[in-house]
């Protein structure tokens, strides 16, 4: 798996449409999301921006090579579609539109406009980088703030389990829906290859390390994106047409506390929080092992 | 070409005559009936353009803004409780000044719950940097949809435009309405090309960048000079419509039997026809009275006020809005344009048809006429029952 995720990744075009000088912390997970994803859909992209780190830290200033439009946090995905059917109306080629949105302006403020664009079957892709929470305001807890966190807005941990955003989006019957992880870039970067091919809406949600929020020191960030797919708290799939298939299944299931226990946010979680978050990660990867069989005949996936 | 139409249906019309490219609204009354008759037209093979389906005005606006970055030409419709719902991205089309047109039949806002027409929630997006231009009959709605592509995409103003008109009095009240031939509107009204804001992959540019304090400051500054541009493009497009279809609606301010009047009554929208019918009884009677409609709420016609306050003796504005804890919105700015000037007029306020409570001829002889025996300066507004 390393080695196929590092010849993925050298392979990719030298050409940057996400270029440095932004603003983003040295370790940020969502730069190189973004980065990784421009390079792969290259120089005909059109680049939608919900509020998020990625433009805030843009004063006077713009890190992107491709035209990039910023949207109002609620509808992101409404301005991706517009972009299309004007194009289409006047009869421009097809670009890729992508969307780049934090988890706070898809999975809550932006839901409803995405999954509208979703239910209209416009043609784009909608990327969302989960970091957890809403990071450019101060950490405070969003709808896919895990099971236990400490955010300035859950100061006694999260209560609730967080959304599952990509299964909801899978729902809608749209072509594409995966989820992805920073820590494996080489699986990311297939899906985004993928998604670019396929016409029609998009999902694709990428566990997004943000050192900051969620306290842990930058030369750690990959490593907790892995332990969170290690220990199945963030599992690789992609839903194709319908049919579900687990793109990663680690060879041993490490228990949750391994990746808890990395970091900051998790520091006050009582034995009770973690058993219950075990129990939910053992739900979750039940239900997708369970669609993930029924949907491959050949098993499809091998561990490492 | 004479067509009986309700104003939402001449609005369609305004918009399939300017070549209309994409078409988004979400359903709201009195404004739905716009969209679906430009369903049909482009069902029909009438007009070349898309309807975007939306699921609510937020995504509306932003919709429509994202085919405006591509250079489409692009019209949508809402009203009352759908307005109020799009006002931030209503900031947004403004600030990233792109020419969307946009019909508003004019509907009150809850709560209470009330269907009927006043000018509350429209007037409470007077500070979005949209043009606002008042209609009174459906007739002007149509032909006024197509001035406001040409004032919206003009390069001094590219803004985008509201043509409100009452719901209900106008948007679904049926009158003769005569629709210009296509070639002599496409004459008027050339095609649209976006010279500012293209989202092309082959000349990439960011859209919305982030501003610091005085590049933000110099972008609103370039709002207001626009606005005030726009003034001049407003009038010299009814102008020239004048002489090309033979209608004009007064630019700015459309005044009747202001030239020789001692008492003037400023209002807005349908009110407009019953303040002359007004006007012209108590003319009648002996009474210097005229009427002037406010046609374009934004820019506000300051210099045409002014030049009216200078000659008259008492204004009575009425006003189909309330700002609680101040009176009529229409009132208050009226007295500002006119403050300073060596000898500034009484401005009485009245504040009438609210949730489309009825404005009649006897209401506005009743306030035209107790200003003109008013001495001493106006302390608050009345309210018209
Ligand atoms: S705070 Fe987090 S999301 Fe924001 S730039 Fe830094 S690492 Fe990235």
């Amino acid at each position: 798996m390393e080695v196929t995720e590092l010849k993925i990744l050298s392979e990719l075009p030298k050409e940057e449409y996400f270029m440095c000088g932004h603003n983003e912390c040295p370790a940020c997970g969502a730069a190189l999301v973004v980065r990784l994803a421009l390079k792969v859909l290259g120089r005909n992209t059109i680049v939608v921006l919900p509020p998020n780190a990625i433009l805030a830290s843009a004063v006077r200033l713009s890190s992107f090579m491709v035209p990039t439009a910023s949207a109002p946090m609620a509808s992101a995905a409404a301005l991706a579609s517009g972009i299309v059917r004007g194009r289409r109306v006047l009869g421009n080629d097809r670009a890729t539109v992508v969307v780049f949105g934090g988890d706070a302006s898809t999975v809550d403020m932006g839901f409803q406009a995405l999954s509208a664009a979703a239910a209209r079957g416009d043609d784009f892709l909608y990327i969302c980088y989960d970091n957890e929470s809403n990071v450019n305001t101060g950490d405070q807890a969003s709808s896919t703030t895990p099971l236990g966190a400490v955010t300035p807005t859950t100061p006694h941990g999260k209560a609730h389990v967080p959304k599952d955003m990509a299964i909801i989006m899978a729902e809608h019957g749209i072509p594409y829906v995966a989820t992805a992880s920073v820590a494996m870039l080489g699986d990311y970067v297939q899906k985004v290859q993928k998604a670019a091919l396929i016409e029609g809406p998009k999902y694709i949600h990428v566990h997004t390390v943000c050192p900051c929020a969620w306290k842990i020191p930058d030369e750690r960030m990959l490593e907790v994106g892995r332990l969170a797919v290690e220990t199945r708290a963030f599992p690789l799939f992609e839903v194709l047409r319908g049919t579900l298939r687990l793109t990663y299944i680690p060879a041993t299931c490490l228990p949750v506390d391994a990746y808890l226990g990395a970091q900051g946010r998790f520091k006050e979680i009582s034995p009770l929080g973690r058993a219950k978050f075990q129990e939910w990660v053992n739900d979750k990867w039940e239900r997708l092992y369970r669609r993930h069989t029924a949907g491959t005949t050949s098993g499809g996936v091998t561990s490492e | 070409m004479l067509r009986l139409l309700d104003g939402n249906a001449a609005a369609s019309y305004g918009a399939k005559l300017a070549r209309t490219q994409i078409v988004s609204a979400t359903p709201i009354t009195p404004a739905s009936e716009i969209a679906e008759h430009l369903i049909r037209f482009i069902e029909a093979g009438e007009l070349r353009a898309e309807f975007v389906v939306p699921e609510g005005e937020h995504s509306t606006m932003v919709i429509c803004m994202g085919a405006s970055m591509t250079g489409a030409r692009v019209f949508t419709a809402t009203a009352s409780q759908g307005l109020a719902y799009m006002h931030e991205p209503l900031h947004f089309a403004a600030g990233g000044r792109l020419p969307i047109v946009m019909a508003v039949p004019n509907r009150s806002i809850a709560l209470p719950w009330c269907n009927y027409p006043d000018h509350q929630i429209v007037v409470a997006q007077r500070d979005t940097g949209w043009i606002q231009l008042h209609c009174e009959n459906a007739q002007e709605v149509l032909d006024t949809c197509i001035q406001a592509f040409r004032i919206a995409e003009d390069p001094r103003v590219l803004l985008p435009v509201m043509v409100c008109f009452d719901g209900w009095t106008v948007s679904l009240h049926h009158e003769g309405v005569d629709i210009p031939p296509q070639d002599e509107v496409d004459a008027y009204l050339p095609a649209y090309t976006s010279q500012h804001c293209v989202l092309d992959p082959d000349k990439p540019k960011t859209v919305g960048a982030g501003a610091d304090a005085l590049l933000y400051m110099q972008y609103r500054r370039q709002m207001e000079e626009a606005m005030d541009a726009a003034r001049a493009v407003i009038k010299t497009t009814d102008e020239e419509f004048r002489v090309r279809f033979g209608r004009s609606y007064g630019g700015m301010l459309d005044q009747y039997r202001c030239e020789d009047a001692a008492v003037v009554l400023v209002g807005m929208g349908a009110l407009a026809e019953a303040a002359r019918a007004a006007a012209d009884e108590l003319r009648l009677e002996g009474a210097p009275v005229g009427v002037a409609r406010i046609r374009s709420y934004r820019p506000f016609p300051h210099a045409e006020l002014r030049a009216l306050g200078e000659r008259v003796e008492a204004i009575a504005v009425v006003d189909r809005s309330s700002s609680p804890g101040l009176g009529g919105p229409l009132a208050s700015e009226v007295r500002a344009v006119l403050s300073g000037l060596p000898r500034s007029p009484q401005v009485y306020g009245f504040v009438a048809g609210l949730g489309g409570h009825e404005i009649s001829v006897a209401h506005l002889r009743k306030a035209l006429s107790s200003v003109s025996i008013a001495t001493g300066p106006a302390s608050e507004d009345q309210w018209l029952w």
